[in-house]
């Protein structure tokens, strides 16, 4: 009886420390992200603030003339003021928030690996405690995704979110 | 077809349509076999078009695609509720399929989105009322567009203030997320605090 009960308490302690072990282990970056805030408008762009600058030589020049190109092809506005920039790692099993302003931010699922390349994610853009529009969708190599949202001023709020 | 307490309070007529509709009537009733006719083919419709073992992507998506359908049936039904008799019986009779079948139609539309290989295509969803959303890949722009219409617009008076953000770590959930400037590890920008309905609730730092 004895020799039953130790071999269940040397199981169960054994248990506990394997589950310790995976609860130890660091969670695995699956992507990194960048999550882009820009003012599009058809008017002069107003003064970029100290963030908004910051965040302008956070990105190499070449990438940012190659995303307001794009822009103006998917929207009709001329002028993509970038506002905020926020990098971030997506960590498999945990959803990652990706915040350049409180005004707008981006809750994103990460989903593994996607068939074709890329990764699967479920995207919530969030306009304070509000959430605009909720999104299954695959983020691939080379193609931001563009989400419209509210308008401001003489323009609009643009969310991009693309692979690093 | 079995009694209930429903069908003791009806017209006998229409007792004796509803039998001839599933069959039990041993008598012919040519003038009725036109309602037979369409209700084996709703019938049909329906056996054709069920994908039992399917799930849909998103619940939530799913529910509001059954009830975008639905919707435009709602006024018309209500229009005609004060009539009685037949007409009234067999839209009865024929409510359930309907919605069946509005159901079975979206969960066609919502399967045609999963692709060959088991993945799911894209879709956007907004809960917002009077507010749409469009998702797209836009070749030209080599980028998938999500664009939603019918939003309020921010006050122009509203400073949007907005930063240059380093990466954080995970974080258990329910604990807060503190965010840093991405030039200044010392400087503490935002910290968020996601709410019981998953929404974030932040607050300004710096």
């Amino acid at each position: 009886m004895r020799s039953r009960l130790a071999i269940l308490l040397l199981t169960l302690a054994l248990t506990m420390a394997v589950r310790a072990d995976d609860d130890d282990d660091p969670p695995t970056v699956e992507a990194q992200v960048d999550g882009l805030l820009f003012f599009a408008t058809n008017d002069t762009v107003p003064t970029a603030t100290e963030g908004a600058k910051e965040a302008e030589k956070s990105v190499p020049a070449a990438t940012m003339a190659s995303l307001r190109t794009r822009l103006a092809k998917a929207f009709p506005q001329k002028n993509y003021q970038l506002l905020g920039l926020h990098t971030q790692n997506l960590l498999k099993d945990y959803e990652s928030w990706v915040v350049p302003s409180k005004e707008l931010c981006l809750k994103i699922d990460s989903r593994g690996a996607a068939a074709n390349g890329g990764i699967n994610l479920h995207l919530q853009l969030w306009q304070e405690k509000k959430v605009l529009v909720k999104s299954d969708t695959i983020l691939k190599p080379g193609q931001p995704i563009f989400i419209g949202g509210p308008d401001w001023r003489k323009g609009r709020l643009i969310f991009v979110v693309m692979l690093k | 077809m079995k009694t209930n307490p429903e069908s003791e309070n009806l017209d006998p007529k229409d007792v004796e349509l509803m039998r001839f509709m599933d069959g039990l009537d041993p008598h012919d009733h040519p003038e009725w076999l036109e309602e037979k006719a369409a209700a084996q083919q709703l019938g049909q419709l329906l056996r054709s078009h069920l994908p039992s073992h399917a799930e849909p992507p998103s619940a939530e998506f799913f529910t509001s695609q059954i009830m975008a359908q639905i919707a435009p049936t709602g006024p018309a039904r209500a229009g005609v509720s004060a009539r009685s008799g037949f007409m009234d019986i067999f839209r009865r009779w024929c409510a359930p399929l309907a919605t069946a079948a509005a159901v079975l139609v979206v969960g066609g539309m919502v399967m045609k989105r999963q692709s060959p290989g088991g993945g799911r295509e894209a879709f956007a969803y907004t809960p917002i009322a009077n507010v749409k959303a469009t998702l797209d890949f836009n070749k030209d722009a080599g980028a998938t567009v999500i664009n939603l219409t019918g939003l309020t617009a921010i006050p122009d008076a509203r400073e949007i203030k907005a930063f240059n953000v380093a990466s954080t770590g995970a974080v258990a959930p329910g604990a807060t997320q503190r965010f840093y400037a991405a030039n200044d590890p010392d400087i503490l920008l935002f910290v968020l605090h996601a709410t019981d309905d998953g929404g974030p609730q932040i607050r300004e730092v710096h």
